[in-house]
């Protein structure tokens, strides 16, 4: 059994996306790459963090669009044997 | 220049806590944050350092980050720098991984929040300590799904009337959603049963909800990541025939199991 592939997360801006499916966030994801999508998924925070000290707050709508962005581009960058690429002729 | 502690010119941009018994040293570091200052390392007692750097608040204030915040590109080129940071930072010892843009008005400051949380921070380090975080993501194809359903259950069609056809297709479509939830609460306490913490995270819409059937977040001890990997791709490899798709990242530090409790 092949052991999966760690999905690189070595993030680049430059490549395209591999977006097919969602109309609706294709320009939005135009030049990203699924994996720098996790990255920002990862590392934003969800909601408004302003206590004391803390100076930043995150605004909640942007969290989400980021995070429906991260999961519609991902869908489409499975894991290379999870999905075999049936050729038809 | 580094910026003196009530200077309000500029605030302290925390990528983390580092928790080492000996003082780390940084070496060759990532820059960081476009336009904050070089990382440095504060020493916030008990063991524990703060990796820094100052950002200017003509750059990095909060109004000026929410505006930025729809800039995706914008915040996707500071997110690839946090977390450049904080994995180089994650090498020299237990590193308590702080969100983007994580800031307090001076280095003492920070300093005193650390000192403050010391309980939750020892807690934490506690938790994560030696572990790692990986994100798994199951998700439908209803079109891959249901031919696969169609060709498994394949039988003359001789005879059948548009009526049945119908009925079956939406029994169809009923068997593959039911299968698919099915495969991704599997998955979910297979790898929860590995993992010291797990959490499942709700979609982030309706429209959503059906195509992914799993977002979840595992705080897995490193020794056993390569278990991970392989329960993982066998379930994947069992389901990808039935337009079930699963998505494996990782390791990330541990920025999900950063809370206090």
């Amino acid at each position: 059994m092949t052991a999966p592939k760690r999905v690189s997360r070595r993030p680049s801006l430059a490549a395209p996306s591999r977006s097919r499916r969602d109309v609706v966030v294709r320009p939005v994801l135009e030049d990203y790459d699924a994996s720098l999508l996790d990255v920002v998924d990862h590392v934003l925070t969800k909601g408004v963090v302003v206590s004391g000290d803390l100076v930043i707050g995150v605004a909640q709508v942007d969290l989400v669009y980021l995070r429906v962005s991260a999961i519609l581009c991902a869908a489409d960058r499975i894991l290379p044997y999870a999905r075999p690429r049936k050729k038809r002729s | 220049m580094a910026s003196r502690a009530r200077d309000t010119k500029a605030a302290t941009y925390v990528y983390g806590v580092l928790h080492a018994p000996k003082p780390p040293r940084l070496g060759r570091a990532p820059k960081g944050l476009v336009g904050t200052g070089a990382l440095r390392l504060v020493d916030a007692g008990g063991g524990y350092h703060l990796v820094v750097a100052t950002a200017p608040l003509d750059r990095y204030g909060s109004e000026i980050i929410d505006a930025k915040l729809r800039d995706l590109k914008w915040v996707a080129e500071r997110a690839a720098a946090h977390e450049a940071v904080v994995e180089h930072a994650s090498k020299l010892g237990t590193l308590v991984p702080m969100k983007l843009f994580t800031m307090f008005l001076s280095d003492q400051r920070a300093i005193a929040h650390v000192t403050a949380k010391k309980k939750t921070l020892d807690r934490i380090v506690q938790r994560i300590q030696g572990c790692e975080e990986w994100g798994v993501r199951v998700m439908l194809d209803e079109t891959e799904a249901a031919q696969a359903e169609i060709a498994r259950s394949a039988r003359p069609t001789s005879g059948a009337s548009f009526l049945l056809q119908k009925k079956e297709q939406r029994d169809v479509r009923a068997t593959v959603a039911q299968r698919a939830a099915e495969a991704a609460d599997a998955m979910f306490d297979e790898v929860e049963a590995l993992a010291k913490r797990a959490v499942r995270r709700s979609a982030p819409n309706r429209e959503l909800a059906g195509r992914v059937l799993l977002d979840a977040v595992f705080l897995v001890p490193r020794e056993r990541s390569k278990m991970l990997a392989s329960t993982v791709g066998a379930i994947a490899k069992d389901v990808a025939r039935d337009g079930v798709h699963v998505r494996l990242t990782g390791p990330w530090p541990a920025y999900s199991f950063i809370e206090g409790r």
